[in-house]
């Protein structure tokens, strides 16, 4: 009878094992998905993305940044998404205005940093994009940046076992779809936090300003330049006008463009100044190469001395994240 | 003392057996119980038209414009479809929320879904995408960027597509490109039409038939209603905004139902 028993508790355990294995789809390979919770830092708002339709996972994030980087996204292989958007440059174009596309072409506004994206509701200087899990799509078939079609590129990664293997962990299937794909990009974008500047350390209390840039700090705020780039961000996230007049070849009317609404005419997002000493030049189009030059444009509305220029340079180099920069 | 115990054990161990089976059995099965008996089926056919006769895409067509026209594409989404019950409210069909048909394939011309049985007297549908889906990050199904109905540097569908060729035309190699779509308010191009059922009234679907609804699309009306268009004057519309909206207003008069048939 006890025979009976021992054999009624392998059953039940073995049952057991077989609901799990039979009807969980998610550990095709039997190993489990280390899940990872996104790293907001203290006292920040909370982030804007839905990470209940995209959990985050260790694996998920490294599909997502061996995407970033493959050359296949683009038609001719010569353009990942880190062509434009570079490490070394908080993930803006280093040094450039546009930035160089497919067949020698140029883009036609000035690559933004990539950072703080799980905030963001609205994507590209116009806020044309609604979903950080669309913007992909964008550049991938833009046909002066990557050029490629989304179904080309999906042929090409299905094409990769490597790549269905890990799509099979992250997502529980190897059949790589245009939301999978975008979803392990948003993975590994998100965790892009800038958060560890020298001001975050400031505000932490782990470190001090020196005198200058204190100094610098006050400026900031006296001036009143966090009505638009509000802190922690460093951009209020909505779209303004800041004077600039139009550039003629290019004829870029912003916001207005995506709402035909007038009054949103030459409005563009506003960016973050985080790792601003790196993301130069500056502006929609690039048209401005360092700070004295936005200084210069902002000395009607926002008039600075040089020594309030200088200290104000002080403290924006002090929102420079080596850790994101190097963190690659 | 002895006998007693072991009957114990027995009982417990026949009951450990069956608590093991029950659990085992349902644990991984499909859902087979999902469909609702009282369901009946539900397939539309669409039926392009040009000019009177069946849409042939290539083939040159004189619009009442006057204007000379060879269609070349012809696509569009529909969803939220519903029946009106004779009483009044709407009941929605119970399959994919959204449908892409096409005019280059006869099978991506017909949609079948299905509903509760009931007493129906007209039907309704989505052209277009709700602005929900238009907002939430990637779609998959009919929906999936991929099938190149979707704006990607001003997220949204093309609801639908009309392309081809017309001596008309003012642009490059003739072209007449409209892609229709747009959810942001006050343009939001996403148009429900509501479509009579003639000569049949009110009619009965019975759990398990299939109701069959043929209906004409006459693209003429594309150029005609509210909205009158000409190639000439508009040979393109690219991006979401005030000429798409307006051109999305002549949706309502491209649909009529021409048949309905109800099979066991």
């Amino acid at each position: 009878m006890k025979t009976i028993f021992y054999i009624s508790v392998i059953l039940l355990l073995f049952a057991v094992a077989q609901w799990g294995i039979g009807c969980s789809k998610k550990d095709t390979d039997g190993n489990k998905l280390n899940l990872i919770q996104f790293p907001k830092p203290a006292d920040w708002p909370d982030p804007v993305y839905d990470f209940a339709s995209n959990p985050l996972s260790k694996e998920g994030v490294a599909l997502g940044k061996k995407l970033f980087f493959d050359g296949r996204l683009s038609k001719d292989g010569n353009f990942p998404c880190v062509s434009c958007h570079q490490p070394f440059a908080a993930f803006a174009t280093f040094e450039h205005d546009f930035s160089h596309g497919f067949n020698d072409q140029f883009t036609t506004r000035n690559a933004p940093g990539l950072f703080n994206l799980a905030w963001h509701s609205s994507f590209h200087h116009d806020g044309g994009i609604t979903h950080l899990d669309l913007q992909p799509l964008a550049p991938i078939t833009a046909p002066n940046e990557m050029a490629e079609t989304v179904q080309g590129v999906l042929d090409k990664l299905n094409a990769d076992a490597d790549y269905q293997k890990q799509f099979a962990k992250v997502f529980g299937t190897p059949e790589i779809s245009t939301a999978n794909m975008t979803k392990a990009l948003s993975q590994y974008m998100l965790m892009l936090v800038s958060s560890n500047s020298k001001y975050d350390l400031v505000k932490q209390g782990k470190a001090g300003f020196d005198v200058n840039e204190e100094a610098g700090y006050a400026i900031f705020q006296e001036k009143k330049c966090t009505t638009c780039h509000a802190e922690p961000l460093f951009t209020n996230l909505a779209f303004e006008s800041n004077g600039l007049p139009l550039n003629p070849s290019l004829n870029d009317l912003g916001r207005m463009s995506i709402t035909g609404n007038k009054a949103d005419s030459l409005k563009f997002k506003v960016p973050s100044l985080r790792n601003v000493a790196l993301t130069f030049p500056y502006m929609h189009d690039g048209r401005f190469w360092n700070l004295q030059d936005v200084y210069d444009h902002y000395n009607k509305t926002i008039p600075l001395s040089s020594v309030e220029r200088s200290l104000l340079t002080e403290f924006l180099k002090t929102l420079t994240d080596e850790k994101l920069v190097n963190n690659q | 003392m002895y006998l007693s115990c072991v009957r114990i054990e027995n009982r417990y161990s026949v009951l450990i057996l069956l608590c093991w089976t029950l659990l085992i059995l349902p644990s991984c099965q499909k859902n087979i119980g999902d469909e609702n008996p009282a369901t009946a089926h539900l397939e539309i056919r669409f039926h392009p038209q040009l000019d009177g006769f069946p849409l042939e895409l290539g083939s040159t067509y004189q619009l009442p414009t006057g204007e000379s026209f060879e269609p070349t594409v012809f696509k569009f989404y529909t969803g939220n479809i519903a029946l009106q019950q004779n009483g009044g409210s709407l009941i929605s069909t119970t399959k994919d929320p959204y449908y892409l048909i096409n005019a280059a394939s006869t099978e991506e011309l017909i949609l079948r879904t299905s509903i509760p049985e009931g007493n129906y007297t007209n039907l309704e549908f989505l052209l277009g995408v709700d602005s929900a889906r238009n907002v939430s990050g990637v779609q998959s199904g009919a929906l999936d960027p991929v099938k190149g109905m979707f704006w990607t540097w001003n997220s949204g569908y093309i609801f639908a597509k009309l392309e081809g060729i017309s001596p008309q035309s003012t642009i490059q190699g003739d072209q007449v490109e409209y892609h229709v779509g747009g959810f942001r308010v006050p343009y939001n191009a996403a148009q429900k039409i509501r479509l009579a059922i003639p000569r049949y009234g009110n009619f009965q679907l019975k759990a398990g038939q299939t109701c069959i609804i043929d209906i004409d699309i006459n693209l003429e009306n594309w150029f005609t209603g509210p909205y009158p268009l000409t190639i000439a004057s508009h040979p393109v519309c690219m991006t979401p905004g005030e000429l798409a909206w307006n051109i999305s207003r002549n949706f309502s008069g491209l649909f009529s139902v021409t048949n309905l048939s109800i099979e066991e």
